[in-house]
Formats: structure tokens, C-alpha cells, sequence
């Protein structure tokens, strides 16, 4: 087992080097030059020769394997490079980075606890009044599309009521850093919850059926067991296997997936640092916001694997 | 004499067959929920489909209507720059249905088929095709999108399709193996083989149509997941081009709290469209369920 | 027994990794507090209450001009909040063309035109208390020539410049021929300290770690800067002039100018655009002040490059004619709050407007097409680089009319709207919007040794002299005659079409009590506004 687990974390470095040399080829292959988005035109045709000497100082007159290496070789020794327009990327990801972690942790948290609690509530009470009134609600949450649940929030929260600030993560004048956190929190949370909310409890419920309806409940119950105990025992302990898989898999779509989120409440993270330097072809930040995001996703599924064949001993380890 | 007989249990097979859908069909209209998302989802998208064959006018500006509230003449008001809300929903959700459609499809098959695959034979096929699941999997979707926006200049609907497609296929495909993995050790599979059942016999006519029932759900509910993906990608602007009126690109409009504010009809419609058909195929998604699983039954 | 406890460990293993996943998040959450808190207590002086002495303003993001983690940097649009911190040697007035001494204490021009004598004020002071000088002076405008990222007004002018020499605190300023507008720019041009950034690479100057807390010359300095979030300004105690009576600016990073208004974190915003132009106008507490000013919306064909490359399609002058008369223009201006229809670079209202008129004539269009010879199975390529709705739906417009000629159209939101038409060739029209001083600067962009648009007009001199005669004209007669020359060329060549002139609107809360007299300019440039007798209600 521990011998699997190993295994699984050092299939995770070749994964990485493919997914950068990949993820680097493709950015530069695009022919987008970088000097249009660095500096802009009319400023190119005014001065050439600077711009020449630019390109030059930025490398990027070099072959493109060439530059992916000293890149790599860079990023290992933790070195993450420049923006192009010069930031240090370390420095932007040590800000930025923070911030989405804690907008998803918040929305993983809040999300979990009321799915999964209103999902096995439906699958236990099946048609029952919770079920239909959860489902409605659950499913109207994931129906209407998230920017404009978050542009609505907005509207009447920040703007009609003025309860909330409508953008940003720390006021200026905030006077106390908890209520400050949670007054620019609370929106964007609710939100990215609304959302999650929908596909948790859809799959608690479901798993929460199948499990209800397979045969060794029908045992279970036979036997006597408490009802409570039926449910919380052996059902529960077994719809969660799908349910965390679920989980895990919502781990690196909410942190890649709350862009949208992000740029909605111009929330300044990670999220929106990526669509900026993606729109504006800034590849060293692409890079790297990439390969962080690239590693959540293969870090979850690792612990995927993992839970999986710790539930079910029939899934072979030599995989 | 023989030939009778065999006659007589295949058409004891055809009346039990009958009898099961017969009374799949009860238990699937006994579900109010279900029932109304199929008539939501099949009226919208006939709606949809007439006006677009129909050849309604969803292009044509009028400078002096701009942003008019609904009236006579224009059903859903007129949008920013004056044309007709109604057909442009209406049109705009043929491209939007056939988005989701495809995508939850193709999706799926693709999913379905590798799942089997890697699940069933294991070893060597199995590792590759778990890593390149991985692979993809690891790449953020938006990244994606927009290497291949700025490979191919233009944002059209076939590269929408084509990333929907290869960027959707990996959760079918986990599941669906994990099921054969499970599955594969079962005494009926063996004694499948041990008769000499052919591999894809046994894969796609005695595995998968134990893994049917998540595949269905799973593809309908994707529906609506890509009619929502194509919404939240134009809203960043990486989605089809704005001359072709999706629903995402028509609910576009949002972006403007003034819109939002004052021109409710300009983005309560097309929301609206996208709700409804969303929530109405997620609906029939859990109607198909409850009728299709075999351990309800 | 074995397998168990392997299995108990492994168990423990991915357990502890999920929870140090979350610790990671837990940690850096309770980091990011503990600088917000850091933050909150440095802001916790102006306590709840106090907020109404805070004047806000805010900065957009994304819009690829500034960027939420510094301070927005001079060279290339002013800002407002920059332009209380940083200082030209001259202030504008509000139309941007007469000026008055700022740092400067005085200037003479030679006769000629070519010879500036600037003496700068004695005792200034930068905001950490060195001595401003001449120095500065030099080293500002030798290094705008070598940065890469500086408005070309600026580049422009300063390659008049052959000589450039301080002695004392008179700067001498020798040019190789009369620019006009030297004085203009010198008053929008921001002076920067010379020992915070001497060793900056010119080519990236704007990203110096220096902009996190900028040493200034204005009014106000940085206080706090809070990447992503916002940044506060104070008073300047080394600024020689009046102080202002607004003690606290705080200036927050935003998308949007409308959402910042409706939720109360901007006193001041403007914009063009006709969804913010309604929205303010219909808030209360906001007052608007419309602004003319020459913000030009224009189409431009993408005809050949210097190499000789050329895009046959744009090549007839009948074609080119015809897309043009297709579009009707006063129809279009009606997406805008306030734009006047343009048929030159030269405004109608104008006294050397030459009276030609580009007419919506969809039969005269398509009879030009027909006799073109155009192919009409071709896909008409037009792109656009503004992403706001309003420009959004002018193309969505403009691609419905050309689609009434018979042609198929597509339009293509690009990142660049100039540079991607002759890198490419792809494209056949860009659709462009200028912010310019005067109609000299639409000029200058026909002339041939210009980087830019030589590559699109395949470098035609035919402008060239015609140019010269409009930055030499001092009286109103030889610049009327230079202009209508200019007009009359440009509209018989074709190689961009104006669509219209754009006016902005600059709102101000009613939390803010203007001094008597207060007139803005142009919001990407800098003139004066009286600040220091700005008050707070």
C-alpha cells in the first residue's frame, strides 16, 4: 500500500514536466508575440530599437527549447520568474494565491456541510417534502449561471441594499480585519456555495439511493438494526466514497473555476491573474498559475486513487 | 414444430420486454418532476428549431427601438442596440441546445468507450490512458480554450465543440472504470468468458449496461453543464463569436449593472431560457434515473 | 496483521496530506488577515466615523492601461490620482492647449521656435525630502526617449529634441525644427525622481519596484499600498505650494467606474461609454460635466506595408468607398451619449472643416461595389480590440449594414487592433479609437516615416509635405489652408474613415464641494483643477 501511494506521488513529476513542456509549447507556438501585449503599438513604431533590444534582454530571440529549459531550470530552483512586465511572479502568487485558497476553502466548506446534509436528507426521505423543496432549490442554484447569481448578488446586496462591499478583498478603511474579511467574503462565498451546492447534493442523493436500495440495507434492516443506524453506519459510511471523489474533483475546479468568480467581484486572485495574463499573452505568469493549478488537480486525484483503494479492496494496487 | 417453439419464447421475451417498458413508462409519468422537464425540454427545443428553420429575423438593428421594454411588436423587448429579443433567444437556443447536446454526447461515448477499455484490459492500456485522463484532467479548461482561440484566430463554434469534447470526456471515463474494475472480477463475467463471449461482447453487451444507468444521467446533466460552460465563457469573452447568438452571448448583456437595473427584459429572458432548459433536463436527468435503476426495480 | 497496519498507514498518510492542504490554506488565510489587519490599523487612525474626510476615487483594471499591484505610472495616460502625486515643469488648463508654469518658474521661446529657456523654481522638494533640480529634469526626458512604455505624444515630441542642457536650475532646450506643441506636452509630461530610479532599465521603468510606494512632487504620496485592493495617498509635507484641504484620498482597484459609483467607493469617474453615461446621470448624488474633446472612433483599411505586402481586396479606392457609404453613421452615433458625426479629422463645427460629407447611400454603395469588381463570395475581415459593450454593439451594427451590400462579414475581437492588421494581414478594416490634444495628432499619423501606420498605408508619402505645412502654421489662415488640403487628400485616398468624435463625462459625487470656477479636461490628461481647495462635504 505505502509502496502504491509512492508510486502514485512520483508519477506526479514526469506529469508535471509533460503538462509544462506542453502547456509552454503550445502558449508560444501560438505566434502571439509578447512585445505587442508588453508595449504598446504606437509605441513600437516610435521606437524600434528599443523594442529590439527588449526582445534581446527578454530572451526571446533564443529557439524555443532553449528557453523552456532555463525556464525549467529556473522554476527548480525556485525561481519563478518574471511577469513580462517585470513583477516577480513568486511575489504575485504569494499574494494572490492566499486569497482564492481561502474564497474556496470557505465555499468547500459551507457547500459540503449543506449538500451533503440536504442530499442524504432527500435520499433518506425520498419524495418526501425536503426532497422536492432541496432538489428545487438545489437544482435552481445550479441552473442559473454563476456570473449572473453573482452579478444579481451584487445588485441587490451591494448596490440596492448596500450590506456588502461590491468589490476587492480589504477596504482601505477597515477598521477591523475579521469584519473586513467577512463583509467582502460573504458574496463571492455565497455564490461559488450556490453553485457547488447543487452538484453535492445531487450526488449525495444519488449515491445516498444507491446504497439505500442495495441489498446488504435491505439485510441490515432485516436484521433489525435501528433505522439511524442503518443510515449513518451503513449507509453513509459507504454513499461517501463517490461523494469525496466528487469532492476532491471540486477542489481544483472551484480554485481554476472561480475565474469567473473572480473577475465578477474582481476578487484579486489567482483566478483573475491567470484571464488577465491570458488575455494579455503574458506566458511566464500562464505558466506558472498553470502548473499551480495543474498540481491541486493531480494532487486530488492522487488522493483519489488513495481513498479508493483504501474503500475498495477490489481496485488493484498495481495500477 | 421446433420452429414454433423458438417462435414462442422470442415473442415471450418481446411481451416481457413490453411489459418492462410499458411499466417503465408508468413509473417515469408518475415522476411530475420528470415529466415536466421533458415537455420544457422538448417544447423549448422545438421552439427553438422552428424559428430557426423558419428563418426568424434576429439580426436586424433598429436604431430608433433601442432597449425597448416588451411591448406588442417585440414579445421580449429589443436588446441594446435593437433587435428582436424574442428571436434572438429563440435562435440563440438552437445553438445553445445543439452546444450541450453534442458535447454531453460525444463526451460521454468518448468517456464511456476509453473507461471500458482501460477498465477491462488493464495493465499497460489502462496506466496510458489513466495518465492521459490525468493529463487532461490537470489542464484548467480556460487555458485550453484559449491556446486554442489564439492557435486558430478566431473563436468559432467548431472549437468550442472540439474543447467541450476533449476537455469533458475524463469523469464518464474514471467512473466507467472504476465500474469494470469492480465488475470484471464478478463470477458472471468469468463465466462469459469461459464460454468464449468475444472481449467487446463482454465489454459493451454484458459490463456496460450495468454502468448504463450513470452514463445516462451523467450525459444529461452535462447537457446542462456545457449550455452553462458556453454562458460563463463568453461572460470572460473566450466564448463563440458575438455574430452567433448563443445564449451565453446574448445573457452577455449583464455584464452592465445599468442593464441590469433598468433593462430587466434584456437579460431576464435569455436567463430565464438557460434556467428553464437547464433545470428542466437536470429534472428529467433524475426521472431517467429513478426509472432506469435496475435496483429500484 | 502486516497488511492492516500498512493500510492503517497509508490511511493516515493521505489524510495527513489532506490536511496539510488545508492547513496550507487555514495558514496563508490567517497570513492574509494578519496583513489586513496590519492595513486596518494603519487606516484605524481615520476610525469609522472619520470616513467622511476620506476623499475615493478609484482606478480600473484589466483594462490593460494599469494594473491592481502599483501605482498607476505617468507616462502613458495620466490618471487623476497620479496626477496629485506627480508634477510637470507647466499645468494645462482645461483644454489642454494654454499652460502656466508648475515647477517651472518661467520659460522663453527663441523667435524661432527652436530655443527653450526653462528656469525651474528654487527649494522644491521631492516627497522624501530631496532637493528637486534640474537633474530630474534632464534625466526624464532622456529616459522617456529610451522607455518603451511611454505615450507617443511624449516619444513624439522629444525626438525634436537635439540639445539638452542644465546649469543651475535653467534647463536649455534646442529643437531641430518648431514643434507647436512642445509646451502642451511639456505640461503633460511628469517629471520623476532621477535617485529613486536612475538605475531602472528605461525599457521597463513602469514595472521598478519603485511604484509600490513612489516618491512624488504633488500634493499627496503614497501611504499604503494593498496590491489588489487599494492604495491611500496623504499629504505631501514636502509640497511648496498651498496645502489642500482634503487630507485622505483612497483610491480603490475596480473593473468597472459604474459598479465602483453605485456601491460608494468612487467620488469621481468618467467614461464615454453609454451605460455609464446613464447610469451616473440618473444617481442623485452625482454631478456631470460633459467634456469635448477630440476622442476619435474611426475605421482604418488595412492597405500594404513598407515591404510591398499588400491585401489586394482594400486596394480599389471604389471599394473602399462603398464599405463607407453603407454604414450609416448618424445612426451609429446614437449608441453614444454624446458623439458628433465625422467626415474628416477636422470636427464639422470647426471653421476649417471643408464641408465634404461621407452620405448613408446604401444604392450609391452598392453601385460602387458592383463597379469595383469586388468578389463577392469573400469574407469581409474587421477587427476591433474595445471589448465594452458599447463598442460591442457598434460592430455588431456595422457588420449588420456591410452584410446589406451582400457581403459575408465576420468581425474578430483582437488584443491589438493596429499592429494585428499588418503583422497579420488577416484583417481588411480595423475599427480604432484615438484620444488625441489636437487634430494635428490624427495628421501625424498619416506620415510615411510614422512605424505604425506605415505599415498599413504601405508607407504613401503623398501626406507627408502637406503635414509639415499644418506643424509649421502659426496663423488661423495657413492652418485652414493646411487643413483643407489634408482633408481633401484624405478623403479622396480613403485609408481611414472617422466615424465619429466621442465626448466624455466626468462625474463628481456630492460628497465632494468643487471650489468656484472648476473646469475638467480630457480624463487622460492632466490640467488644472484647483485641487487644493477641493473640500468634502
Amino acid at each position: 500500500m505505502l509502496k502504491y501511494i509512492l508510486k502514485k506521488l512520483l508519477m506526479m513529476i514526469p506529469m508535471l514536466l509533460i503538462i509544462s513542456f506542453i502547456v509552454y509549447m503550445g502558449l508560444r507556438s501560438t505566434g502571439v508575440d509578447p512585445i505587442n501585449f508588453l508595449v504598446s503599438p504606437d509605441v513600437i513604431a516610435a521606437n524600434p530599437d528599443n523594442i529590439e533590444a527588449l526582445r534581446e534582454s527578454l530572451g526571446l530571440n533564443d529557439p524555443l527549447i532553449v528557453q523552456y529549459g532555463r525556464w525549467l531550470g529556473d522554476l527548480l530552483r525556485g525561481n519563478l520568474g518574471y511577469s513580462l512586465d517585470g513583477t516577480p511572479i513568486l511575489q504575485t502568487v504569494a499574494t494572490r494565491l492566499p486569497y482564492t485558497l481561502e474564497l474556496s476553502a470557505y465555499a468547500m466548506l459551507f457547500s459540503a456541510v449543506i449538500g451533503i446534509g440536504i442530499g442524504i436528507i432527500s435520499a433518506i426521505r425520498q419524495n418526501g417534502i425536503v426532497d422536492y423543496i432541496g432538489r428545487v432549490l438545489a437544482v435552481l442554484g445550479q441552473a442559473v449561471p454563476q456570473f449572473l447569481v453573482g452579478i444579481l448578488l451584487i445588485w441587490i446586496f451591494a448596490i440596492k441594499l448596500g450590506w456588502f462591499p461590491a468589490a476587492n478583498r480589504v477596504s482601505p478603511d477597515a477598521t477591523n480585519a475579521f469584519v473586513d474579511a467577512f463583509m467582502h467574503l460573504f458574496l463571492p462565498v455565497l455564490t461559488l456555495t450556490i453553485g457547488m451546492v447543487a452538484v453535492l447534493m445531487r450526488y449525495a442523493r444519488n449515491t445516498m439511493l444507491d446504497v439505500l436500495n442495495s441489498d446488504y440495507i435491505k439485510t441490515a434492516r432485516s436484521k433489525g438494526i435501528p433505522e439511524w443506524k442503518v443510515y449513518l453506519k451503513h449507509g453513509f459510511r459507504n454513499a461517501m466514497k463517490p461523494v469525496l471523489v466528487i469532492l476532491m474533483f471540486r477542489i481544483p475546479a472551484l480554485i481554476g473555476g472561480s475565474v469567473v468568480i473572480e473577475t465578477v467581484f474582481s476578487y484579486p486572485g489567482i483566478g483573475i491573474t491567470m484571464t488577465n495574463a491570458i488575455t494579455s499573452g503574458d506566458y511566464p505568469v500562464v505558466l506558472v498559475t498553470t502548473l499551480i493549478i495543474a498540481a491541486t488537480m493531480l494532487i486530488c486525484s492522487f488522493m483519489v486513487d488513495v481513498f479508493n483503494a483504501l474503500l475498495d479492496p477490489r481496485v488493484r494496487l498495481d495500477g | 414444430m421446433s420452429e414454433a417453439k423458438t417462435m414462442s419464447i422470442k415473442e415471450q421475451n418481446k411481451g416481457a420486454a413490453t411489459s418492462l417498458m410499458k411499466k417503465n413508462i408508468r413509473k417515469f409519468l408518475r415522476n411530475k418532476l420528470a415529466v415536466f422537464g421533458l415537455v420544457v425540454v422538448a417544447l423549448m427545443t422545438i421552439a427553438c428549431v422552428v424559428a430557426f428553420i423558419g428563418g426568424i429575423d434576429f439580426r436586424t438593428p433598429d436604431m430608433a427601438n433601442m432597449r425597448a421594454a416588451p411591448n406588442s411588436a417585440h414579445m421580449f423587448g429589443t436588446d441594446t442596440i435593437g433587435r428582436d429579443l424574442l428571436a434572438r433567444v429563440l435562435v440563440g437556443g438552437c445553438y445553445s441546445i445543439f452546444i450541450g447536446v453534442f458535447c454531453a454526447v460525444a463526451s460521454n461515448v468518448l468517456g464511456a468507450v476509453l473507461g471500458a477499455i482501460a477498465g477491462y484490459f488493464g495493465g499497460k492500456i489502462d496506466a496510458l490512458l489513466v495518465r492521459l485522463s490525468e493529463l487532461f484532467q490537470a489542464f484548467p479548461q480556460l487555458v485550453l480554450v484559449m491556446m486554442l482561440v489564439a492557435m486558430l484566430k478566431t473563436r468559432g463554434l467548431g472549437n468550442l465543440l472540439l474543447i467541450f469534447v476533449i476537455t469533458g470526456w475524463m469523469t464518464t471515463f474514471r467512473m466507467v472504470r472504476n465500474e469494470f474494475m469492480s465488475l470484471k472480477g464478478e463470477t458472471y463475467v468469468k463465466v462469459c468468458e469461459a464460454f468464449g463471449m468475444s472481449k467487446s461482447n463482454v465489454m459493451f453487451k454484458q459490463i456496460l449496461p450495468n454502468v448504463m444507468t450513470p452514463i445516462i444521467v451523467s450525459t444529461t446533466t452535462n447537457v446542462a453543464y456545457f449550455i452553462l460552460q458556453e454562458a460563463s465563457l463568453s461572460f470572460i469573452g473566450l466564448g463563440v463569436a458575438d455574430s452567433t447568438p448563443t445564449w451565453g452571448n446574448i445573457l452577455n448583456a449583464a455584464k452592465n449593472l445599468q442593464v441590469v437595473q433598468n433593462q430587466w427584459w434584456i437579460w431576464v429572458f435569455p436567463g430565464l431560457a438557460i434556467s428553464l432548459f437547464v433545470l428542466a433536463i437536470n429534472f428529467l436527468g433524475d426521472g431517467l434515473r429513478d426509472v432506469l435503476d435496475a435496483k429500484q426495480q | 496483521m502486516k497488511k492492516k497496519l500498512s493500510r492503517a498507514l497509508a490511511m493516515l498518510l493521505s489524510v495527513s496530506m489532506l490536511a496539510a492542504m488545508l492547513a496550507g490554506c487555514g495558514g496563508k488565510t490567517s497570513s492574509s488577515s494578519g496583513t489586513a489587519s496590519a492595513g486596518a490599523s494603519s487606516a484605524a487612525g481615520s476610525s469609522a466615523g472619520a470616513s467622511a474626510d476620506v476623499l475615493k476615487l478609484a482606478v480600473t483594471t484589466g483594462d490593460g492601461q494599469s494594473t491592481d499591484d502599483k501605482i498607476p505610472t505617468p507616462w502613458y495616460n495620466r490618471t487623476f490620482a497620479a496626477n496629485l502625486m506627480f508634477r510637470s515643469l507647466f499645468v494645462a488648463d482645461s483644454t489642454l492647449t494654454k499652460t502656466s508654469p508648475d515647477l517651472a518658474e518661467s520659460c522663453t521661446i527663441s523667435d524661432d521656435g527652436l530655443t527653450y529657456t526653462i528656469t525651474l523654481k528654487d527649494g522644491l522638494k521631492w516627497s522624501d525630502g530631496e532637493a528637486l533640480t534640474v537633474d530630474d529634469v534632464v534625466w526624464s526626458i532622456e529616459t522617456a526617449k529610451k522607455a518603451a512604455q511611454v505615450n507617443p505624444n511624449y516619444s513624439t515630441a522629444f525626438s525634436y529634441i537635439s540639445s539638452l542642457s542644465a546649469e543651475g536650475n535653467v534647463i536649455t532646450m534646442v529643437l531641430t525644427s518648431p514643434y507647436s506643441a512642445m509646451m502642451d506636452v511639456l505640461a503633460q509630461f511628469a517629471i520623476l525622481p532621477k535617485h529613486c530610479l536612475e538605475k531602472a532599465d528605461p525599457l521597463s521603468i513602469e514595472s521598478d519596484p519603485y511604484w509600490a510606494k513612489p516618491v512624488c512632487s504633488g500634493m499627496y504620496c503614497v501611504d499604503e499600498l494593498n496590491v489588489g485592493n487599494y492604495f491611500t495617498m496623504k499629504v505631501n509635507e514636502h509640497y511648496e505650494g498651498a496645502a489642500p484641504k482634503i487630507q485622505k484620498i483612497q483610491v480603490s482597484f475596480v473593473s468597472d467606474y459604474v459598479t465602483a459609483a453605485q456601491s460608494g467607493i468612487a467620488d469621481y469617474v468618467y467614461g464615454n461609454d453609454a451605460n455609464l453615461v446613464n447610469t451616473l446621470n440618473g444617481m442623485d448624488n452625482y454631478t456631470g460635466y460633459q467634456i469635448d474633446q477630440l476622442f476619435y472612433k474611426y475605421f482604418i483599411f488595412n492597405m500594404k506595408g513598407v515591404d510591398g505586402k499588400e491585401n489586394p481586396a482594400m486596394q480599389n479606392v471604389l471599394v473602399r468607398k462603398a464599405l463607407m457609404e453603407a454604414i450609416d453613421r448618424a445612426a451609429l452615433a446614437n449608441l453614444y451619449p454624446s458623439a458628433s458625426v465625422l467626415n474628416g479629422g477636422v470636427p464639422n463645427t470647426d471653421e476649417a472643416y471643408n464641408g465634404f460629407e461621407w452620405k448613408y447611400d446604401l444604392d450609391q454603395a452598392k453601385a460602387d461595389l458592383a463597379a469595383s469588381g469586388y468578389d463577392m463570395n469573400r469574407t469581409l475581415r474587421i477587427c476591433y480590440y474595445n471589448n465594452d459593450q458599447t463598442s460591442v454593439d457598434l460592430i455588431n451594427t456595422v457588420v449588420y449594414y456591410l452584410e446589406q451590400l451582400g457581403l459575408k462579414v465576420e468581425a474578430t475581437l483582437s488584443n491589438d487592433g493596429t499592429t494585428d492588421l499588418f503583422t497579420t494581414r488577416d484583417y481588411d478594416i480595423g475599427f480604432k479609437g484615438k484620444s488625441a490634444f489636437a487634430m494635428n495628432e490624427w495628421y501625424t499619423e498619416y506620415l510615411s516615416t510614422d512605424g505604425l501606420f506605415s505599415n498599413i498605408y504601405g508607407g504613401d508619402a503623398s501626406f507627408d509635405a502637406l503635414v509639415a505645412d499644418l506643424m509649421a502654421a502659426t496663423d488661423s489662415a495657413s492652418r485652414k489652408a493646411a487643413l483643407t488640403a489634408l482633408q481633401n487628400l484624405e478623403q479622396e485616398l480613403v485609408y481611414k474613415v472617422p466615424m465619429f468624435i466621442v465626448g466624455t463625462y466626468v462625474f463628481v459625487s456630492d460628497h465632494v464641494k468643487l471650489p468656484d470656477g472648476v473646469s475638467f479636461c480630457n480624463p487622460f490628461y492632466s490640467c488644472d483643477l484647483d485641487f487644493a481647495n477641493w473640500e468634502l462635504a
